[in-house]
C-alpha cells in the first residue's frame, strides 16, 4: 500500500498551496514550531531530570510533572498544528526525505509513551515509582523527544 | 568607520572557511545550536513561568533556579560555543544581516535583565520568594525574560533565512 | 554584472523559488561558492538579444551533495553547463539549481532537500 496518495492530497491541498504562495507564511509558522519546541523540550527536560534524579530533587516527581504537564501540552499542540501546516506546504518533499519517516516514528512512540506510561508513572508517589522505573522512563522520554528533534533537523541535511 | 573588514577577516579565516565548506561539521554545529535551545532557553522558560506565577507556585523560585542552574549554564555554554562557531563561519553575512543584529540586541537585553535581577531582586530573593504570588518587579523580570528570549529565537530563525 | 544572493532569501524552497516558473539555461560558470548552508554557482547566460546576464543558482549543502557523489570539483569556473531549476520569487537573476548537465551529456542532481527539480513535481 503506497502512502503517496496521502502525501499528494496534503501537497495539493488549499492549505499547502496557500503557504507555498506566500513569501512569509512558512517562516512565521516555523517560528511557532520552534517556540513550541522550546516549551515541549524545556518541560520534558525538567521532568526527566527529576525522574533521572539529576535535578529538582527537592520536589516529588508528581508535583514537577503535574506543574509542567500543561506546558508540555501547549508545546505539543503548537508543534502538531504548525507541523501539519509546514507538512502540507512540502508534503512531497517529506515523502521523498529519508529522515522524515524517522521523525514521525519517534513522534508516534513519544506520544504513545507520554499519554500512557509517562502519565501513569509520574502520578505515583516517589517511593512507588522506584529508582529503576524512574530512570528508565526519564531516559526513554529524552531519547524519544530528542529523537524527534534530531530527525527533524536531519530533514534539511539528508 | 565600518567593522565589515574585521568580520570578513573572521569569515575568511582558515577555521571559518573550513566550517563553512565542511561536509558534516556545519550541520552538526547547527543541530547542537537548535536542539541546545531545549536545555538553555527551555529551562529559562520554566523559571520564568515560575516568576510570572504560572507553574510550581508552591515552590520558591530561588529553589528552582538553584537546582537547575548547573544544567542551564551547561546549556548556554553549548549555545555560545555552537553559536560562536557558526558566526565564525559566516561573520560578514551576520554583520550585514538585520535579523542577526536584532538577535544580538535581544540577547543583550536578556543578559542585562538577568544581571539586573541578580544584582537587585536576586540578592533579597530569600525574603520575598516564599509567596505564591511574587512581587511585581519579579514578575516583570519574568515577562521581560520571556519576551526577550522569544525575540532571540525568532530573530535567530529569521537570520537563517537571510544568510542563504 | 554579477548577481548576488537574494537579500531576503528564505530557507524554504517554496517561499523563495516559484515552482510555476521553471528555467533552463546554459552558459559559462563564472564563480562557485561550495559552502554551507547552500552551494551557489554563478553562470553567464546569453539571452536572445545576445546580452549576457550573470545568474546565481542555489543547490544543496556540500554534505548532501557529497552523499550523492558530487564533490566540489564537479562544477568549476570556466565550464559550460546547462542548469535547470526554478526562478526566484523576487524576480532577481537567481534560481534554484536542481540539475546541472555537462557538455558530454552527464548530469547531476544538485538540489537541496527542499528543492524540486522541474520534473520531480508529482
Amino acid at each position: 500500500m503506497s502512502l503517496l496518495p496521502f502525501f499528494q492530497w496534503w501537497d495539493t491541498s488549499w492549505l499547502g498551496e496557500a503557504i507555498r504562495a506566500s513569501t512569509w507564511a512558512f517562516a512565521l509558522i516555523e517560528c511557532f514550531h520552534l517556540i513550541g519546541m522550546v516549551c515541549l523540550l524545556g518541560s520534558v527536560v525538567v521532568i526527566d531530570l527529576r525522574l533521572l534524579g539529576l535535578g529538582m530533587r527537592h520536589q516529588p516527581v508528581a508535583r514537577v510533572a503535574s506543574a509542567l504537564e500543561p506546558v508540555t501540552l501547549v508545546g505539543l499542540g503548537t508543534m502538531v498544528l504548525s507541523g501539519v501546516m509546514l507538512f502540507s506546504s512540502e508534503a512531497i518533499k517529506c515523502y521523498q526525505n529519508a529522515a522524515f519517516p524517522w521523525k514521525m516514528l519517534f513522534l508516534l512512540l513519544g506520544l504513545i509513551t507520554w499519554f500512557t506510561v509517562h502519565r501513569h508513572i509520574t502520578r505515583l508517589e516517589d517511593d512507588r515509582i522506584g529508582p529503576i522505573r524512574g530512570k528508565l522512563l526519564g531516559s526513554l522520554s529524552l531519547i524519544l523527544w530528542f529523537g524527534v528533534a534530531l530527525a527533524g533537523r536531519a530533514i534539511a541535511f539528508v | 568607520m565600518t567593522l565589515l573588514p574585521v568580520f570578513e577577516w573572521i569569515q575568511n579565516s582558515a577555521v571559518g572557511t573550513s566550517i563553512r565548506e565542511s561536509l558534516f561539521v556545519f550541520p552538526l554545529i547547527e543541530t547542537v545550536h537548535v536542539v541546545g535551545l531545549a536545555i538553555s532557553v527551555g529551562l529559562i522558560l520554566v523559571t520564568d513561568l515560575r516568576l510570572i506565577g504560572v507553574v510550581l507556585t508552591s515552590d520558591r523560585p530561588s529553589d528552582i533556579m538553584r537546582q537547575l542552574r548547573a544544567w542551564m549554564i551547561g546549556g548556554f555554554v553549548l549555545m555560545f560555543l555552537s553559536g560562536g562557531l557558526l558566526f565564525w563561519s559566516e561573520a560578514a553575512k551576520c554583520y550585514n544581516s538585520t535579523a542577526f543584529r536584532l538577535k544580538m540586541i535581544f540577547l543583550l537585553f536578556c543578559g542585562l535583565n538577568a544581571l539586573l535581577f541578580e544584582t537587585t531582586l536576586g540578592k533579597s530573593i530569600g525574603v520575598w520568594d516564599d509567596r505564591i504570588v511574587l512581587p511585581q518587579r519579579a514578575r516583570w523580570a519574568g515577562w521581560l525574560s520571556l519576551i526577550c528570549w522569544t525575540g532571540v529565537v525568532v530573530c535567530g530563525r529569521w537570520t537563517a533565512y537571510g544568510l542563504n | 554584472m554579477a548577481a548576488s544572493a537574494p537579500l531576503l532569501a528564505h530557507h524554504s524552497f517554496a517561499a523563495e523559488f516559484d515552482d510555476q516558473k521553471p528555467i533552463k539555461v546554459s552558459g559559462v560558470v563564472t564563480r562557485v561558492e561550495w559552502q554551507n548552508p547552500h552551494v551557489w554557482f554563478y553562470v553567464d547566460v546569453k539571452d536572445e538579444s545576445g546580452k549576457v546576464a550573470n545568474w546565481g543558482f542555489a543547490g544543496g549543502a556540500p554534505g548532501q551533495l557529497m552523499r550523492r557523489g558530487i564533490s566540489n570539483q564537479v562544477i568549476k569556473p570556466g565550464m559550460t553547463i546547462t542548469v535547470e531549476g526554478f526562478r526566484a520569487k523576487d524576480g532577481s537573476n537567481n534560481a534554484s539549481g536542481g540539475r546541472v548537465t555537462f557538455p558530454d551529456g552527464r548530469n547531476v542532481f544538485t538540489a537541496g532537500s527542499e528543492d524540486r527539480t522541474p520534473d520531480a513535481k508529482k
